[in-house]
């Protein structure tokens, strides 16, 4: 059989003979090899060290923004009623936390945004929608006085404020034929009297106010808060005839307190 | 004490007068009336007729020239009932106006208990006393100047006058909300003593009486009234240190090093009056007193 291989040793066996084996250098490999196994380990880690950072850093940007998609949705939007989205259900109260403007209000006005409230079960968000359904049913109510004053203690009581509410019992205390339901909304503002947002419905309130109780409540109320500038109306009020007396006095109290008689 | 006498003259009237009255009736048991006129005399009962009444007088001259005809007003307003009033029935509503704004007689109305009753009156000169008794259904009064007394009325009810004062007994279950306003005149109501409700009264320069067996309990002072405290304040040289208060006198002690020095300084700013709010019997009715210049009174039925 022909093995070129075979045949190959066989013609130069004479020279390799010449050459000795080389001597083990046990210590030596031993060392190569540790260094081996080190560089492999090192190069591991970083691999690895870069990935999880990748991984963080996607991580990282994937929780800010479903972050902001969260802040944004519970921006109160004053155009939206309590009314028939689930989204406005929540319970709000103004808190001062940053400033925005709103289309209908003076852009200087400062400006809230709803407190992160936890979100209520389902099943009482559904009790909350209906129960909010009927209290607006009920603040609008045109055939009874009553009606709209128990709506608008309920939302004294359990504070369901929103600036839609807030808006809201603006327009009960300018517009509301009964003075009784009125003061009860000024009652229910007047309790937030220190937000900017607040003091700024209770002066357009003032302003276009022609029931006289109600104007002698706001120039009580108005007339010992800082910053609130009502002098024009107050010299108003002085020189109409048609004002009442007690009105008049309080509004010269308020103007003679602040020296501008 | 006055709404009693009130009633007690009335009822007197109503008695001497009642073979000499003139009537008119509308047949109408549920719906609303609206009254604007100077003063009335209201009773609920239980019928199917709206009664109004007016005492006969028997000097009144008849006006031959007159017959046939009717008394109209510059406001369109006729003599529809020949009591001097314009009664029109309007779907479920009844409006009641006066032909003669300066000659209105004190009308007497028995009115079936379910209607509801409207009362307004903004005229600064005529303005008679409205007594309101036995009705079941929603009242509203809103005047200038009269004073209002309600009796045994269950409610709810939104009552304000400015100048007028507001007298009131409720009966054991009366239905809320309840809101009494008055600008200058005082509030007086008694309550049974079963009842329960959330009471929420204020004055500005009036004081609150109440009786003690109503079992009153007060929520927490408003935190206006509480924010009182002592303010060390070091000060040397020669200018004024000046101290406001909103809500009370100042107390000042001066302290030197060699003697103190105290005193306490009027306040120039009226102030608050009183704001209670406070459960009767645990709660329940929201029942609203409010009275910016006189005093309120809670006493027991």
């Amino acid at each position: 059989m022909n093995d070129p291989i075979k045949d190959f040793v066989e013609k130069h066996r004479g020279d390799f003979d010449h050459l000795d084996a080389p001597q083990l250098d046990l210590a030596g490999l031993k060392a190569r090899l540790a260094q081996a196994n080190d560089q492999k380990r090192h190069r591991l880690l970083i691999v690895k060290s870069t990935w999880w950072m990748a991984a963080a850093a996607i991580l990282l940007v994937c929780a800010v923004g479903f972050w902001f998609f969260r802040l944004a949705n519970q921006t109160v939007n004053p155009e939206q009623h309590f009314a028939g989205t689930q989204d406005t259900l929540h319970q709000q109260r103004p808190q001062k936390t940053k400033a925005q403007s709103t289309p209908d209000q003076n852009p200087a006005a400062v400006k809230y945004v709803s407190a992160p409230i936890k979100k209520p079960r389902h099943r009482k968000t559904v009790r909350s929608a209906d129960q909010l359904n009927q209290l607006l049913k009920q603040l609008n109510d045109s055939t009874s006085s009553s009606s709209r004053l128990a709506a608008i203690l309920t939302i004294k009581k359990k504070e369901l404020i929103s600036y839609d509410m807030l808006n809201r019992l603006s327009g009960t205390i300018q517009k509301d034929g009964n003075s009784n339901v009125r003061l009860a909304a000024l009652s229910v503002l007047e309790k937030y009297k220190e937000d900017a947002y607040v003091s700024n419905l209770l002066v357009s309130s003032f302003n276009h106010q022609d029931d006289p109780m109600v104007q002698l409540v706001l120039v009580n109320l108005l007339g010992k808060m800082p910053n609130v500038q009502i002098d024009e109306k107050l010299y108003a009020l002085v020189n109409d005839p048609s004002t009442l007396e007690a009105v008049k006095d309080e509004a010269y109290h308020i103007l003679l307190k602040e020296n501008k008689l | 004490m006055k709404y009693q006498l009130i009633l007690l003259f009335t009822l007197l009237t109503i008695g001497l007068s009642a073979s000499a009255q003139k009537q008119y009736k509308v047949a109408k048991s549920s719906g609303k009336i609206n009254l604007n006129i100077s003063g009335v005399i209201v009773e609920g009962y239980n019928g199917n007729e709206i009664i109004f009444s007016i005492p006969k007088n028997e000097d009144e001259e008849t006006d031959e020239r007159a017959k046939g005809l009717t008394v109209i007003n510059s406001s369109g307003f006729k003599d529809n009932s020949g009591l001097g009033l314009d009664v029109t029935v309007k779907g479920d509503e009844i409006n009641v106006n006066p032909v003669s704004i300066s000659n209105q007689t004190m009308v007497t109305i028995k009115l079936p208990q379910d209607i509801k009753l409207s009362f307004t009156n903004n005229s600064n000169m005529y303005q008679d006393s409205v007594v309101l008794k036995n009705l079941k259904a929603e009242i509203n009064v809103a005047v200038t100047g009269n004073d209002i007394v309600l009796l045994n009325n269950v409610g709810p009810m939104n009552i304000r006058t400015l100048h007028g004062s507001v007298d009131a007994t409720f009966p054991a279950e009366p239905k809320g909300p309840i809101s009494i306003v008055s600008l200058n005149g005082h509030i007086d109501v008694a309550i049974p003593k079963t009842v329960k409700a959330n009471l929420d009264v204020v004055t500005r320069s009036g004081k609150v009486y109440a009786a003690e067996g109503l079992k009153i309990v007060l929520n927490q002072v408003a935190s206006e009234r509480t924010s009182t405290g002592t303010l060390a304040v070091t000060k040397t040289g020669t200018n004024p240190l000046l101290a406001r208060s909103l809500t009370g006198n100042v107390q000042v002690k001066v302290t030197t090093n060699e003697n103190n020095y105290s005193y306490t300084t009027g306040n120039t700013i009226s102030a608050d009056g009183e704001v209670l709010n406070g459960k009767i019997n645990g709660g329940g009715i929201d029942l609203i007193l409010k009275s910016t210049h006189n005093n309120i009174y809670i006493r027991e039925k």
